[in-house]
């Protein structure tokens, strides 16, 4: 088996990162990059801090390994779906094997438990956090950073939110007055 | 968590896009008070109404005005749920849109069959539809050929729920206007129905006019999920039903009889037998209510479901209401039967007793779902056996009387309880501490409705610093002994709950009511309890006083408030006045949608039923040793 290629990276404050070319393949940016031919080189990424980096390049690992075994398991449905031929359009009916389907509880269980640790920052690294997915557009961290941002404002006042995240208020007095006759009814 | 809010960058300065992905996943009521934090939100929350692919609202009765700014043109909508109580056909146009995938309104009374022609004339793209209560207003009209231009319209419809009196739409054509429904039809929910229509909707029928050989369409060829309430469950209806869909997995039919059901509407053994034709079905759940009528399913014994059992090895969740001469016989031949079985139901099991447990570990069952409700006979045994059952998220105990101590003691080793009800049982306070430290820290639904014997003491056996983190609901009422004191312990917990039932209550007073208003529930230090609904309907000690602390900024988030109105009606008028969106009930119904009763059992009062019960007992006895058929019909009838 081939070794893998090992990829070098630049972020915006000049440090160097190394690192697998499946892992940065999680990565849609870096991938376009690579595949247009930057590959050999040093990658810069202008956009993203030293900082922030080893905590995306984390989620990549977690999730190049969990790509791969998604890979398994859906040929393994496909087994399944052609051997049940009573099953719906939508595949509902389908009954799979009861041993994947407990291998599958279980390592969606354990992501859950790894993605509550890995989520559990202050509010400036969730920040840099969804900067830097949006930019390597990365769209499981995205999605994943932007839920944890929304639970934080979920069922909050106006007041509450600016609280959060040190929003400053700059409505006029007239103006306010007329956005919270709008949405009173949500938060009072 | 950290939240060092002062060194972080102010969110309204990350990029619009990024915004815009974090306020998608917002419900309706938190991005509009995003959009009152300041202009940039503002602006971005406005953006997100018009793209925003769910607008879900259905906590609130939203009349058109606040609605209107909020439903904006908006072509990527897919799934609209709106309660509707108070809009009528004026508003048709902002709910109907071609794009939706997914149309729920609830609560439609003030609409007109209009609803349904105008959904069949423009959701031409709906996958799933639900409409409830549709013009049950006096006065409005709802016609057959509005049921037709909703069925012939909406083509691509799966799933199709209409939550109100179908049997209006009797006419001699309705298996017609049935037959230009989708094709694609999968799932079926009808609110009310009689079983005759039912019954002759799936027959195919020969026209007077044709000749022999012209078949009416079927209806439903390819129904998965048919759920109807009906008249009275016969076996006319169970076999045509099974016989005519092909495909069913899920079976769902409940009764309510006003009289007592003649052996030619009822359901009896023989007809139990024909259920699962073609052997697909995974979910059956046949329930008689109790609402109009003290009345069972008389005619089915331990043999009809033996014989059904055996038919139903695939089975993964059975609902049982109303079977009352079922034995345990009858009921352990489906936990031995049904080797997948998941979830199982049982109400009004009169006769159902521990032995139907007791090998319970010798099958390889892993039940999830656990309800035996009016199961008198059920002791602390049972319950031992059952929590063999590791798995299991849902447990329903609901009026076992002679359920104690033990069998919290069984239950507490349960790793992954979400729901727990004992309404009525025999428990104490030491019983609830057994719960403490293992199942509290999954509990989400709790209820003790009725435990006589508790005191504010179990309020410190279940909660302390640690656990009870979890728990939304919670049913304290009808506890005798229950005091202000319990009740300022439980705001001393801070549990975040959102449904608190304390009804007849008799020693609950206005203190209670400022010890709730003023709960710390976050570390953050803000005040003002997480409550969304909160039914203190009779409570012994609650005075107009209570009244200044329904106002803002207390109980911030409630939405339903159960009162007694005599109380102080004026107070009760100036509240619903200053606090538009608060429901306030004031005639003792119960609050919330989605609450556990579904076979009348609250209407029913507990003494009562007792002696109904014994008179049944013997009742059975003696008639079982008579004929199943005509004889035994008549024997009944005499009573």
């Amino acid at each position: 088996m081939a070794s893998p290629k090992v990829i070098v990276l630049r972020t915006c404050d000049g440090e160097t990162f190394e690192v697998d070319e499946s892992v940065v393949y999680v990565s849609e940016t870096i991938k376009n990059m690579i595949e247009d031919g930057c590959g050999d080189g040093v990658i810069p990424l202008p956009n993203v801090s030293s900082k922030i980096f080893p905590k995306v390049i984390e989620y990549c690992k977690k999730h190049v390994s969990d790509f791969e075994s998604l890979k398994k398991t859906s040929n393994g449905d496909e087994k399944e779906k052609d051997k049940d031929d009573d099953s719906s359009k939508k595949g509902k009916e389908a009954v799979p094997d009861v041993e994947e389907d407990a291998e599958e509880k279980a390592r969606v269980e354990e992501l859950k438990e790894w993605e509550t640790t890995y989520m559990d920052i202050d509010q400036q690294v969730l920040f840099d956090l969804l900067q830097a997915a949006n930019y390597l557009n990365i769209k499981g961290l995205l999605l994943m950073a932007a839920e944890k941002a929304a639970s934080m404002i979920r069922g909050k006042t106006p007041e509450q939110i600016r609280e959060t995240f040190n929003i400053k208020n700059d409505f006029t007095p007239e103006e306010y007055e007329e956005v919270r006759r709008e949405n009173a009814w949500a938060f009072e | 968590m950290a939240t060092s809010a002062s060194n972080a960058e102010p969110l309204e300065l990350l990029p619009s896009a990024i915004l815009a992905t974090i306020l998608e996943k917002l419900d309706v009521p938190s991005i509009c008070s995003v959009a009152s934090t300041c202009k940039t939100l503002n602006a971005c929350a406005s953006q997100i109404l018009s793209f925003l692919p769910n607008f879900h609202l259905l906590d609130l009765a939203a009349p058109i005005d606040l609605l209107r700014p909020l439903l904006q043109p908006n072509p990527f909508l897919r799934s609209l749920k709106i309660d509707c109580s108070r809009l009528d056909d004026s508003d048709i146009e902002y709910l109907v849109r071609p794009s939706l995938h997914e149309l729920y309104l609830h609560n439609c009374e003030d609409f007109s069959g209009r609803l349904l022609s105008a959904v069949g004339g423009r959701c031409v793209n709906l996958r799933s539809l639900y409409l409830g209560s549709v013009a049950e207003k006096r006065g409005r009209a709802i016609h057959i050929s509005d049921l037709e231009e909703l069925l012939s319209g909406c083509t691509q419809l799966e799933s199709l729920s209409l939550m109100f009196d179908v049997s209006i739409f009797l006419h001699h054509n309705f298996s017609q206007v049935w037959a230009t429904a989708s094709a694609k039809l999968a799932a079926l929910e009808i609110g009310y129905i009689s079983s005759v229509m039912v019954t002759e909707l799936l027959s195919p029928t020969l026209g007077p006019q044709q000749p022999p050989s012209h078949m009416q369409p079927l209806v439903f060829p390819h129904i998965q999920r048919l759920s109807l309430s009906v008249d009275y469950i016969t076996d006319t209806l169970v076999a045509t039903i099974s016989k005519g869909l092909m495909s069913l997995s899920h079976l769902d039919l409940r009764d309510a009889p006003i009289i007592e059901p003649t052996m030619t509407f009822d359901l009896t053994n023989p007809g139990l037998q024909l259920i699962n034709q073609h052997g697909k079905l995974k979910y059956l759940s046949l329930i008689r209510s109790q609402e109009y009528l003290q009345t069972y399913f008389r005619r089915v014994n331990d043999l009809g479901i033996l014989l059904m059992a055996d038919k139903c090895s695939n089975m993964e969740s059975i609902s049982l209401g109303g079977f009352c001469r079922v034995t345990d016989t009858g009921f352990r031949a489906i936990l031995h039967s049904c080797s997948s079985l998941q979830k199982l139901r049982v109400s009004h099991g009169i006769q159902l007793t521990d032995l139907v447990f007791h090998d319970i570990s010798a099958t390889s069952l892993s039940l999830t779902n656990v309800s035996l409700i009016w199961c008198n006979l059920l002791t602390n045994l049972a319950i031992v056996r059952l929590v063999t059952n590791l798995g299991l998220m849902y447990l329903d105990l609901r009026d076992c009387r002679n359920l104690g101590d033990e069998a919290l003691q069984a239950i507490g080793m349960l790793p992954k309880l979400k729901t727990l009800l004992l309404d009525g049982s025999d428990i104490s306070d030491m019983g609830l501490s057994y719960l403490r430290h293992g199942v509290m820290r999954s509990l989400v639904s709790l209820s003790v409705r009725g435990c006589k014997r508790l005191t504010d003491r179990c309020i410190s056996a279940i909660f302390d610093y640690s656990s009870g983190k979890v728990l939304q609901d919670l049913d304290l009422s009808n506890l005798p002994n229950l005091s202000d004191n319990g009740i300022l312990l439980l705001a001393k917990s801070r549990v975040p709950l959102m449904e608190l039932r304390m009804r007849e209550c008799p020693l609950i007073g206005d203190t209670s009511i400022m010890a709730l208003a003023s709960m710390q529930v976050d570390e953050g230090g803000w005040h003002g309890s997480t409550l969304r609904l909160l039914d203190l309907y009779n409570c012994g000690h609650i005075t107009s006083l209570s009244f200044r602390w329904f106002k803002r900024p207390y109980f911030p988030r409630l939405r339903c408030l159960g009162v007694m109105r005599s109380v102080n009606r004026d107070m009760v008028d100036a509240l619903e006045r200053s606090r538009p969106f608060l429901c306030v009930a004031c005639r003792g119904e119960e609050l919330g949608t989605g609450h556990w009763d579904s076979d009348g059992l609250y209407g029913q009062d507990q003494e009562e039923v007792d002696e109904l019960e014994q008179w049944l007992l013997e009742g059975e006895i003696e008639s079982d040793y008579g004929e199943m058929g005509e004889g035994g019909s008549e024997e009944e009838m005499e009573d």
